[in-house]
């Protein structure tokens, strides 16, 4: 196997003075313990050969350098990351900064399912489609994706914002919490006590921000707003009085 | 059905009559109740603490100690080793360490008051055991009171990211519990409270009712990636437990395995709740005495039981019921129901506030209600006060070394220095069922049900 078969591609966006670090031949435990000491004294890094393996980039804490993995990643890439700012030039597998607390991951192509599972901050931007599931169980940060997002994305949300230029699968935004899901384009179908409300100023004001900070192009279709309507929140409320004390 | 001669054949149920009056065994009052109740709520009842049927359990086998072909050691002298160590398999750094194979079941903030929580870290802590955080994230008042606290991982993720990761002690990733298999947690809004909606991230004073699949891994395969990253973000520092409910042990425990746990904990039906639907806790999942020997059972077929640890929970409620399930396989029992009672749980005082939720001491099963007369399953600051912190922390310290003590004195009867050394062989079932399903011979036979004799 080529050592460097990433190393020999240019990648556009990756800086010359990258400090690079090659996967191949390590666990999943060595490469993170070396892209940690790595990350503690560089700014810049990039992965080769990262060759869609699990967990690759765990745990990164804040401050940590920008990393970029040269090609795709498998389950879990960027998983808990609290700070650092990490580029996929490829693919990623499940679950892609699940339990992410800061920071920004992009993927320059399409994710599969669970994108950011469960993140309390930070932002997910992904070029291309994301898969069913994105942003089920998150608690904050933003999630952008220029493509679709796949069925039952944002299940069970708490919080955060989830944003889908390209359209949604079925069941979006189901059983959510609280938290905005903003789709362009087509949707297969609402999920549970989902609903559409109006845009307001402020919604406008950030996804403007948000997409240009993500040099994410404005949607040429128009964009909808997805909420909870809360008729999940509660049992029905006229035998709450019956059911306290029972 | 009368019967000319006298009364008992009139009563064909054999239940007291009441004024001459029979009850049927069908429609019995509790039957009538209970529909009557579904028919105004037009749902199904929700409850707290655990279920309301007889089935076999512990209670049903006793220990044959040494007599003549076997030498005991002196119960009241000679001493008898408790220490225990889980979650070793992967050579993570720092191994649960345990004074006590006896520790405090996962129980989450929301559920129980701060007050409960910070009394159970403190007793554990002054034992030397652990406590785990239950679904809710990890209170800042029990991290400090506990010295070893297990953090769970639920399917609701609640508050979790790298920093509460790196604090815990063991990670407990969730896959369900005995009160309620394959359904998520329940916490009435009546208990999200400011802190506990902040923590949980979650509208105040909603009904939350949480998620029971994992947003990010579904089968064995995925789970065993699931688990190594938990091992890489916390640079496999601390053990990782897998909790289930008993359901299908033998395929369950075996799919834990496979996937990298440390540590498997077994939930029997017994198992309590803080709410629940109640026809969940009733007709659900199968007895802990039947689902430890079958996880041993698991274990032993891979090849991997001693390298695996096996926790059991669910019922247990003494020293007696703990040394059993040690006996049956287990490496430690979690409590949660028996350390809520030694914090005061249907303890006879605030008898009016018993008697506001329709109950009593003795009788009292209402968590769900978020009006716990005694502090423990509450977020009213004025009831979570009934509950002293050191006190309460005192009772439970004092409970779990009782418990120990019956488990020491237990094992030196039937010869054993060490209570890891308790085996399936010192035990004989009372009952064909607990004898079928704690795989040991019913009393004064060599019969296991559904075995070949073994001798
Ligand atoms: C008030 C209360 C809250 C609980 N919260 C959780 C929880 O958050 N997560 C969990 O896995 N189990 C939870 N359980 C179940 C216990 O961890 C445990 O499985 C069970 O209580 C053991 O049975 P025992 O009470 O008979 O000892 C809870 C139980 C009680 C009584
Ligand atoms: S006393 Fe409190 S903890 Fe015990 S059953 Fe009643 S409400 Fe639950």
């Amino acid at each position: 196997m080529n050592r460097s078969d990433s190393a020999v591609r240019t990648w556009p966006g990756v800086p010359a003075d990258a400090v690079h670090l090659d996967a191949d031949g390590l666990d999943a435990r060595e490469f993170n313990r070396k892209l940690q000491e790595l990350a503690q004294v560089h700014d810049l890094l990039a992965v080769d050969n990262p060759r869609a393996r699990h967990n690759l980039g765990i745990g990164l804490e804040t401050g940590a350098a920008h990393i970029h993995f040269l090609g795709s990643v498998g389950y879990y890439c960027g998983g808990f990351n609290a700070g650092a700012e990490i580029t996929v030039h490829g693919n990623a597998g499940w679950g892609l900064g699940e339990a992410m607390a800061a920071g920004q991951i992009t993927v320059r192509g399409s994710t599969a399912w669970s994108a950011g599972a469960g993140m309390r901050g930070g932002t997910i931007v992904i070029t291309g489609d994301a898969g069913p599931r994105t942003g089920i169980a998150m608690k904050g940060g933003n999630i952008l994706v220029a493509g679709t997002v796949g069925f039952m994305s944002g299940f069970m949300a708490h919080q955060g914002k989830l944003v889908a230029l390209g359209g949604a699968g079925d069941a979006l935004g189901a059983s959510m919490y609280e938290g905005r899901i903003f789709v362009a384009g087509p949707v297969a179908g609402l999920g549970a006590d989902a609903i559409e409300r109006d845009l307001d100023g402020v919604d406008l004001e950030e996804l403007r921000r948000d997409l240009a900070q993500a040099g994410l192009a404005w949607p040429a279709q128009p964009l909808h707003k997805i909420e909870a309507e809360g008729r999940l929140w509660y049992f029905d409320k006229h035998d709450a009085r019956i059911w306290r004390n029972i | 059905m009368s019967s000319p001669h006298g009364s008992a054949g009139d009563n064909p149920t054999g239940r007291p009559e009441y004024g001459g009056m029979r009850e049927s065994p069908l429609w019995d009052r509790y039957t009538i109740e209970e529909i009557q109740a579904k028919a105004q709520l037009g749902r199904y009842r929700i409850s707290g603490f655990s279920l309301h049927r007889r089935i076999p359990r512990l209670d049903d086998l006793v220990f044959l100690p040494a007599a003549m072909t076997r030498l005991p050691l002196e119960g009241y002298r000679e001493s008898c080793e408790t220490k225990t160590v889980l979650g070793a398999r992967h050579g993570c750094a720092k191994p649960i360490e345990l004074s006590v194979p006896v520790y405090i079941t996962s129980m989450s903030f929301g559920a129980l008051s701060w007050n409960a929580k910070a009394a159970l870290g403190r007793a554990a802590s002054a034992i030397g055991t652990c406590t785990c955080t239950g679904e809710g994230g990890m209170l800042a008042e029990e991290r400090e009171e506990s010295s070893l606290l297990v953090y769970q991982m639920t399917p609701s993720r609640y508050m979790l990211d790298l920093e509460h990761l790196r604090r815990a002690d063991a990670i407990e990733v969730a896959m369900g519990q005995g009160a309620k298999p394959g359904t998520g947690g329940l916490l009435p809004g009546a208990k999200v409270a400011d802190r506990v909606a902040e923590m949980r991230t979650l509208p105040k004073g909603i009904d939350q009712r949480s998620a029971v699949r994992h947003p990010d891994f579904l089968g064995a395969d995925d789970m065993e990636v699931k688990l190594e990253e938990l091992r890489i973000a916390t640079d496999n520092q601390v053990p990782i437990f897998v909790k289930m409910p008993a359901t299908r042990v033998r395929e369950d425990v075996k799919m834990a395995a496979k996937a990298g746990a440390d540590v498997i904990v077994v939930d029997g039906m017994e198992g309590a709740t803080g709410a629940s639907p109640e026809f969940l806790l009733d007709h659900t999942g199968i007895p802990t005495v039947a689902a430890v020997a079958t996880a041993r059972e698991a274990l032993e077929e891979m090849g991997l039981y001693g390298e695996v640890n096996l926790v059991v929970s669910g019922g247990i409620g003494s020293g007696a019921d703990a040394a059993k399930a040690l006996a049956l396989g287990a490496d430690a029992v979690a409590i949660g129901t028996a350390a809520l009672i030694a914090l005061n749980c249907n303890a006879p005082i605030y008898q009016d506030d018993y008697a506001r939720l329709g109950t009593a001491p003795g009788f009292c099963h209402h968590c769900h209600t978020g009006l716990c007369p005694v502090g423990i399953t509450t977020q009213e600051p004025d009831l979570v006060a009934r509950l002293d912190i050191q006190a309460a922390a005192d009772r439970v310290e004092n409970f779990i070394n009782a418990m120990v003590l019956e488990m020491t004195l237990m094992a030196k009867a039937c010869g054993k220095s060490n209570v890891h050394n308790l085996e399936s062989e010192d035990l004989r079932a009372l009952t064909i069922e607990a004898a079928a399903m704690a795989h040991v011979p019913l009393a004064g036979t060599d019969w296991i049900p559904g075995r070949e004799a073994r001798r």
